[in-house]
Parts: structure tokens; sequence; C-alpha cells
């Protein structure tokens, strides 16, 4: 088997705070610890090898027990983060409360307990943290029964607790059912970014207008308000409503910003928010406002609540692809590859870790860049690493622009005897495809006799027929999205004008 | 705002490895809180009984501010936290969650996977529902973040029959408790006049389709409130038998499911203690001495670790065993053992529950009335009213003022005895003392208001005696409470003495 490289991976991701709490909690044990020398080892590496560690370590008696060391190490590497994150996070600090209230009545001090139980619940209900609620609850219903016994209360408010707790669970129930809507949204979201056919399309109109997204379900509590928001949110996203879309990311954003800690809790989505806007705004050529929005993500990188890798992840993710779509759509290649090694530094600090969704848009944000600045050869190297992803189905709308652009990409770098297998494949990939464009196949069709047509009057008949016939399938809604990927349509022209990709793409939208 | 006495009681109560591990902790803390720790060694060397307050204002050095006060608070809490982080389940899984969180905030998804199912383990075991939706919501994070493409959203779909599972248990729970609080209250608080209705409010709770149909119980927390209800009822209805059955069955219960002691420890050692009780009713003192024994291999058991518990199962212990001897007639043994519980209600007076302080408190009166000391019964009788009467339980009251009556009877202090006579009388107008024998025993004592009265001789004991000898003597609701009041009747008599009664009852 091979070893973990779990606490490795951990340690490394310690931020220069977490790594001096974590010396100064391990301190707490007196003598020498094997577990310290094995942390200071492992923060010197730049790769985990465990071979090389037991090398090291080659004289101490614990190497002989080394992945027990290293569960030591990663017990007390964890225990050090949660004392942190008491420190920095409402839920863990109400849940080490909790803890306290139950040590203070295990020591028959019921005074002080049903005191600071008073003081944790409500803050727990100021900030709808309802699980912890529950925990509450349950201390005290035990802190009842005693104050009973002292005299102090009596059983009835144990069955008024009871009907607080099942109001609890409907308020957990109401979230529930708006945050059940909005993973769907997500994950299809997530795949395709629009609805891809009219049937999806139903489907979303239909939770847009389900009522209980204004119900009094979605005023139960201001986190079910949130994800109700954040359901029409993403509905108007995925159904191109782009001015709907502004206001409601908008209102969405509005309400994450009245309470610092629900954007601490669901950080993702207040990013995401402002990545949709970012969008609608460059779409409305409202350019000012889409960078005021995109600065704002980057700004969060320096908020305590966005340190974790996660956030950090989604913060470099969302920033890469929002930066990147902006300057490639508008044809700014050049003004894009100087962020390239931004983007590349990213991707070596974060890879393994970024959602295969994301890594892929960025994948393909890298070879559009290249292809954009004509370094074909760059651009073959990021669109391989789509193309040869193990798992296709991840985006299958980038995958499938993917294989079109890469006839284009081996066509432009005139490696005409692959293009010929390539243009086979493609045949036989989208014959056992049922849901293929008209795009795909107008594409397929006319691209395949250009190829093998040498460059002349004859060629030029077929781009035009290709440019009419293409230009009437991106008509329909739902294959338009392919030109935010791949401007077939600024590609034609260039070939028909003889003018590169990159100056048909800025002459078609033209910024201000 | 912490208080300096609530510090001091805090601090007293640490063990000597607890105050180990806080000088271990403090020392990781840095130099900002040298006053806290100051503040924390002038306190553990101030004696229980000493004034902290008035000693603190006498030492210039020390720093009692309210500000250092709570960071020694905190301090001591948080010690406290990582002393007990894997002893207490409910630590264990609350560290647990957060450990997931940790893991999700850091991008270890796998890892993260591998650990939920673990915890998820955890908490189903231990039936933590709420716990288990809180799991669910990172499970379902973790889901998002690993799109298993055909399997999402069947798996998703399976993850809200869960948590609409967890919830509906949860609200089961929740309903069991209300039926449990509902019926509590009942029997500590019904009023007097309510009471005639008793019966019917009991005989109804029995038909509640909840307590009726066990299937309805959808869990182990839910089967042992339903337990619990039925024996609250049949005990509140004199179903002595039927009581003991479900004492048993909620013992065998109890000792098989682990996560209900852990949960409700308290609990189990009511029900030990309710055992033992209706076995001493039954005259079965060998099965009550059983039953003491467990008590007693429970309080040298790893099991009971909390201050709370201990001092809870403690006071069960010495009621019992008090009521064991008085009512075996064993009163030199009874009278040791006295002493002890004095001993300990003093050293422990702030933490023994008013209601366990009151029994014992009762029981040692009527040990006081057996062996013939009415002055030592005076002040034990006066050390329970000192309690104060609001809210205590109905039955305490009542019977407590059968035993002042003798009390006053003994120490001629006739016109004391014509107040606690009318408000005895009151109580059979309340119908409290439904039982012929407790009621012509209350009037017996009708006409005597003063020295002058002619005071009951021996020959009108004798004759009450033999009334109510006829008769069975009344059973108590509540089987903690067994005052022999036919022992002094029988003694006054001239059937010798009140031990003699009692050894013959426990023979008998």
């Amino acid at each position: 088997m091979k070893p973990s490289n779990l606490l490795f991976e951990i340690i490394k991701s310690l931020s220069p705070e977490e790594q001096k709490y974590f010396q100064k909690s391990s301190s707490l044990q007196q003598g020498d610890k094997n577990y310290l020398k094995l942390y200071t080892y492992l923060t010197e590496q730049d790769k985990y090898d465990e071979a090389q560690a037991k090398k090291h370590f080659g004289k101490e008696s614990f190497v002989k027990h080394f992945p027990s060391e290293k569960n030591q190490l990663m017990h007390h590497v964890l225990r050090s983060l949660r004392a942190y994150q008491h420190n920095n996070n409402t839920e863990a600090y109400i849940n080490e409360q909790i803890k306290n209230i139950q040590i203070l009545y295990n020591k028959s001090l019921y005074r002080l307990a049903r005191r600071e139980l008073n003081r944790i619940k409500i803050l727990a209900y100021r900030h709808e943290l309802f699980y912890s609620i529950l925990e509450i609850i349950d201390l005290e219903k035990v802190v009842i029964d005693i104050e009973v016994r002292f005299d102090e209360s009596n059983m009835i408010l144990l069955d008024d607790l009871m009907k607080e707790k099942n109001e609890v669970l409907n308020k957990i129930s109401s979230f529930q059912f708006f945050e059940d809507i909005l993973t769907g949204l997500v994950v299809q979201y997530n795949k395709y970014s629009f609805v891809k056919d009219q049937h999806e399309r139903q489907k979303v109109e239909a939770i847009l207008r389900n009522k209980e997204l204004n119900s009094a379900k979605a005023h139960s509590s201001r986190k079910a308000l949130i994800a109700a928001n954040l359901c029409k949110t993403l509905a108007l996203r995925l159904l191109h409503r782009n001015e709907e879309l502004t206001i409601a990311a908008a209102n969405t954003i509005k309400l994450f910003e009245l309470e610092e800690e629900f954007i601490a809790e669901r950080p993702v989505y207040y990013i995401m928010c402002y990545s949709f806007l970012a969008r609608c705004y460059a779409l409305q050529q409202k350019f000012n406002a889409c960078f005021s929005c995109l600065d704002k993500i980057r700004s969060l990188q320096l908020r305590p609540a966005f340190k974790p890798t996660v956030l950090q992840i989604a913060i470099f993710t969302r920033t890469a692809i929002n930066d990147s779509m902006f300057y490639l759509y508008t044809g700014q290649f050049d003004k894009h590859q100087k962020l390239v090694p931004s983007l590349i530094k990213g991707l070596d600090q974060f890879e393994h870790k970024i959602p295969l969704e994301e890594l892929c848009t960025i994948h393909y944000v890298l070879f559009m860049s290249h292809f954009g600045v004509e370094n074909y050869s760059a651009a073959l190297y990021w669109l391989n690493k789509i193309l040869n992803a193990p798992e296709k189905n991840i985006r299958p709308d980038i995958y499938r622009i993917s294989r079109l652009a890469n006839l284009v990409l081996h066509y432009e770098m005139k490696n005409f005897s692959l293009l010929n297998y390539l243009i086979k494949a493609n045949q036989r990939y989208y014959e056992t495809k049922k849901d293929i464009y008209a795009f795909e196949k107008i594409f397929l069709k006319y691209f395949r006799k250009i190829a093998v047509t040498p460059k002349g009057q004859e060629t030029t008949k077929l781009y035009e027929k290709l440019k009419e016939e293409i230009s009437q399938s991106f008509t329909d809604p739902y294959q338009r999205f392919a030109l935010e990927y791949f401007d077939f349509d600024s590609w034609i022209t260039s070939k028909l004008h003889n003018l590169s990709y990159k100056q048909t793409v800025q002459a078609g939208r033209r910024i201000s | 705002m912490i208080s300096l006495p609530e510090l001091h009681t805090i601090i007293n109560s640490l063990n000597k490895p607890e105050k180990r591990f806080f000088k271990l902790l403090s020392a990781t803390e840095g130099s900002n809180i040298d006053k806290a720790l100051a503040l924390f060694d002038f306190i553990e060397r101030v004696n229980e009984k000493e004034d902290v307050l008035a000693k603190a204002k006498k030492v210039s050095r020390i720093d009692i501010s309210a500000g250092n006060m709570n960071v020694l608070f905190e301090l001591i809490l948080k010690s406290q936290r990582n002393f007990y982080s894997e002893t207490i389940t409910g630590f264990a899984i609350t560290d647990e969650i957060a450990n997931l969180k940790i893991l999700v905030e850091k991008a270890q998804h796998k890892q993260c996977r591998k650990m939920l199912k673990k915890v998820k383990g955890n908490a189903i075991a231990n039936e933590k529902f709420s716990t288990l939706l809180h799991i669910l919501d990172l499970e379902k994070q973790l889901l998002a973040t690993e799109l298993l493409e055909k399997s999402y959203k069947e798996e998703y779909e399976k993850l809200n029959r869960e948590r609409d599972k967890f919830i509906e248990l949860e609200k089961n729970i929740s309903a069991y408790y209300s039926l449990y609080a509902r019926l509590r209250y009942e029997l500590k608080n019904s009023r007097i006049t309510e009471r005639k209705n008793e019966q019917k409010f009991y005989r109804d709770l029995l038909k509640d389709p909840l307590i009726k149909n066990p299937a309805l119980a959808l869990c182990k927390k839910s089967l042992f409130l339903l337990h619990k209800c039925r024996s609250l009822c049949y005990g509140a209805l004199g179903e002595q038998q039927l009581k003991i059955t479900q004492l048993l069955d909620l013992k065998v219960f109890m000792q098989k499911h682990d996560l209900i002691f852990n949960e409700m420890p308290r609990q189990y050692l009511d029900v030990l203690f309710n055992l033992g009780n209706c076995h001493i009713d039954q005259k079965k003192p060998h099965l009550a001495k059983n039953v003491l024994s467990e008590m007693i291999l429970l309080l040298n058991s790893k099991k009971v670790t909390a201050t709370d518990l201990e001092i809870k199962l403690r006071a069960y212990i010495y009621i019992l065993e008090l009521l064991i001897l008085t009512s075996a007639g064993k009163l030199t043994n009874a009278g040791e053992l006295a002493e002890t519980i004095l001993e300990f209600l003093n050293k422990n007076e702030a933490v023994v529950n008013r209601e366990d302080k009151a029994i014992l408190l009762f029981n040692l009166t009527s040990f006081n009335i057996y062996k013939g000391d009415y002055k030592r019964a005076d002040e034990t009788l006066d050390m329970l009213r000192k309690q104060g009467d609001r809210n205590s339980r109905q039955d305490i009251i009542s019977y407590s003022l059968m035993q002042e009556l003798i009390i006053r009877f003994e120490l001629k202090e006739y016109s004391k005895l014509q107040l606690v006579h009318s408000a005895l009388n009151t109580l059979i107008k309340q119908d409290v003392f439904k039982h012929p024998t407790e009621i012509k025993f209350i009037r017996f004592f009708n006409n005597i208001t003063s020295k002058t009265t002619s005071i009951p001789s021996s020959g009108n004991f004798l004759n009450l005696y033999k009334e109510i000898h006829k008769q069975l003597p009344a059973q108590n609701t509540t089987t903690s409470l067994f005052f022999y009041y036919q022992a002094y009747i029988s003694c006054k008599a001239g059937h010798g003495t009140m031990q003699e009664f009692l050894s013959s009852q426990f023979k008998s």
C-alpha cells in the first residue's frame, strides 16, 4: 500500500499563524517529542517521500513504528487546528462553549451551567447555527431536569423546550428544501453553465416559478432566505437571463453582506454571486462595474474568513476563470498572456485540490490564450490536458468544444497527416452521440472538406458555406453558448479575410 | 461574568489530575495570564468553608477584577475541555466533526470521506440524530466535490432520505420527552384540588398511543422514555407489581444499551433507586440489598466519573441503605449511617439536589423518631423545613407533617401541635390522606390542644393500635418515603419498642 501523504499535505497547508499555534500548543507535553521532530522534518520538505523520511530518522527508535508516529502527529495537528479555529470561527467557538456547559454541569455547577447555556443559546440563534442549537437543547433537557430537582424550574419547561426543538427542526427542513434545489442547480451549472435543451429550460423555469421561493418557508430563517435567493440567482444564470440575473445576484450579495458570518459560512456561493455579476456587467459592456466585481473577489483573499485552503482555491479558480473569460471573450489575448504565469503558479500550488470541472475550465482558458497569440504548441499542451483527462464527463460541453478546437489547432499547425486521422476519430465519436448539435455536425462536414482541399477559391467557397450554415445554427440559444468558448464564427471570418483569429474576435466584440 | 465565590467552587471541584493538567496547559499560554494564575493559586489555598471574598480583599497583590476572573474561568474551562476531550462521547464526536470540517477546508476530500464514515457510524450507534444532520450536510458538501456522475443523484437522494429519517427520529424523541415532562410535572406539581383527576390523568396517559404501542418508539431513546413513563404511571397508580416489571425491563434495557447509560446516566440511577424502594415496599429486603450492591459497584466503577453523578449516586445509596436498616429495625447500624449522611449533606450542601436532600432528611427524621430521639428528629425536620416548601414534593410535605405531629406531641409543644394538626386536617379534606389508617391516626390527636387537655394514655393508643391493625398500612405513591407511624402507635400502646416493631415487620 502506498504510504499516505495526507499528513504532509496538511502540514504544508498550515498558515504561518496555524504553524505558530501548533508549536505553542505542542509544548504542552514536556520532554523530547518524536512527533515534533517529524513535524519539523516535514515542514522542511518540498515533496513527501516516506522512504527518505525513514532514512532520515534511521537512528531513532520511533522509525520502527513510523505509521503510528505519523498518526500521533496528525492527531496533534488536528487538535491544534481545532483549538485555533475556536478563536476564529463562531461555530467552533460555540461548540467549545457547549462543552463548557457539559463540564460545569458534570461538576454540579448547575447555575453556572444554566448561565453559560443561556448566553450561548442566544449567540447560536443569532447566527442561526441550527445544529449547535439542537446540541444546546439536548443539554438543556438535562439542566431542566436538575433544576426541577432543585426547585428552580418546572417540567413544563421541558415540554416547551421540545416544542422549541421541533421549530428548529422545521427550520432545518425549510432551509434544506432550498438547499436541495440549490444543489441540483449547482450540479447542472458545474457541468454545463447553461440549460442545454428545451427540457432542461422548462425544468429550471419551473424552479423559478416555485412559489416556495417567496413563501414563509423562505423567510423561516435568514439562511433559508439566502438559499432561496441563491436558487433564483443560479436558475437565472442557467437560463442566461442576464438582466434579471444582475438584480438577483446583487440582491443575494446584499443579503450575504448583512451578516459577515453568513459569508464565512457559504463563501463559495458569495464568490459565485460576484462572479455572475461580473459576467453580467461584461455582457452589458459595463466594464468598470465588471472589474470592480472581479477586484472584490480578488480582495477576499486577504480576509481572515477566506484563509482556508479550500477558499483560497475557490478565489483563485473564480478569479482565474472570470478574468480569463473576459479577456478571451473580448479578444485581448496579449493582455491575457500576462496573466498566464500567475495561472500556472496557482495550478502548481493547488492543481490536485482544484475541483475537476474548474480545473478543466482553467486548462481550456490556457489553451485559448495561447491559441489567440498563435503559440500553437503551448496551446496544444493545454488542450491535450483536457482531451487526455481520464474523466471526459466532468465538463462535457468543454470536452466537446475541445475536440473541434483540436481539429482547428492541428489545421493551424499544418499537421495534415494527423488531421485526417483526427477527423475520422471525431466522426466516430459524434456518431455515437445522440445529442449532437447542428453546429457540430455542420462544422465537421465542412471542415473535413476544407482540410483536404488545397487553399484557393474552392476553400473560400467552403468557408462561406460553413459560415452561412453555422451562423444559422447559432441563432439557436442552446448552441450559441459554444461561442463563449471558441468563436467559430470569428475563426471562419479570419480565414475568409486572411486575418488573425485575434483580430476578428476583437472586431466582433469591441470593448469600450 | 463569573464571581469570585463561583470561581472558588469550580477550583474546589477540581481533582488532582485536573489541577495538574491545568498547570501544564497554563504553562503554554504565555505570560499574559500570570495574574490569573496567581489568583488560581490564591483561591486553591482558601478552604471550602471560608469566605473567599473577604480573604481576597485582605490580600492586595491578588487581582480580583472581573477581567482577570474571566481569564481564569476561561482558562480552567479550556483545560477541562482538553482533559476530557477523549473520555466524553459528545466531546469526541464534536471534535471529529471539527476535524472533518478542517479536512474539507484543507481540501483533503478523500481522507475526509474515510473519516466521515467512522464519525457517522459512531453517531448512529449513539443515536445522535441532530449531530447526524450536521454530518449529512458535510457529506453532501463532499458529494458535490466528488461529483460521481452516475451515482450523484442517487447518493444525494439517499442522503435526503436519511435526513428525513433523522428529523423524524428527533421529533419522535421530542414527543416522548413531552409526555415524560407532562408526567413528571403532574407527579411533582399536581395541586391537591386536582387530586381526584389524577388517576384519570395517569390512566389516560397509559392509553396514549405513544405509550401503549412500543412500535411507535422509533429508537432506543424513545423506547427508554416509553418504559420510563409507564413505570411512573404505574407508580402513581399504586400498581407496584407492574411498576417493578417496568423498572426491571428498564434496567435490563439500559444495561444492554450503553448509549442510554451514557446519554442519561441519572435516569439509570433513578431506575435502580426506585427498584430498591419498590423491593422495600414489598418487604423484600434481600432484593433491595441486591440493588444496593449494584449501586455500590457502580459507584466504584469507571462509569461514574462526573462529580454530579457521584453525588447523586451516593445520596441514593445512603437513602436506600438507611431505609433497609431502619425498616429492618437495625437502628444501631442506622445510627452510624445517619452520622455519615449528615456529614455528607454538610460537605456537599451546594451540590446535593433539593429533592434528594429532602428525602434524606425525611428519612433521617423517621429514623430519629424510631429511635425515640425526638429532639434530634426535630433538628432534622427543621433542616428539611428550611429548604422551603415552595414546589417541594407534595408527599414529602404531607408525610413530614405527620412526623411533626409526633415530634410536637412528644416534646409537649401543644400549641404548635395544634397548628400541625389543623394543616393535616386540611390535607384530609383535600383527599391527600385517603387511607383510613392515616385518617384515624391524624384524628387521634384531635383534642390535644394544651397541657391541661387530657393526654392520651397507653390505653387510648392501644385502642388506636387495634383499630389500625385491622387494616393494612397505607401505601405511599412515592416509595422512597416510608414512615411507619404504626411503629410509633405500637410502641405507645405498650407493644415493645419501635425497633422491635420494625424487626417483626422485617421478619413477616
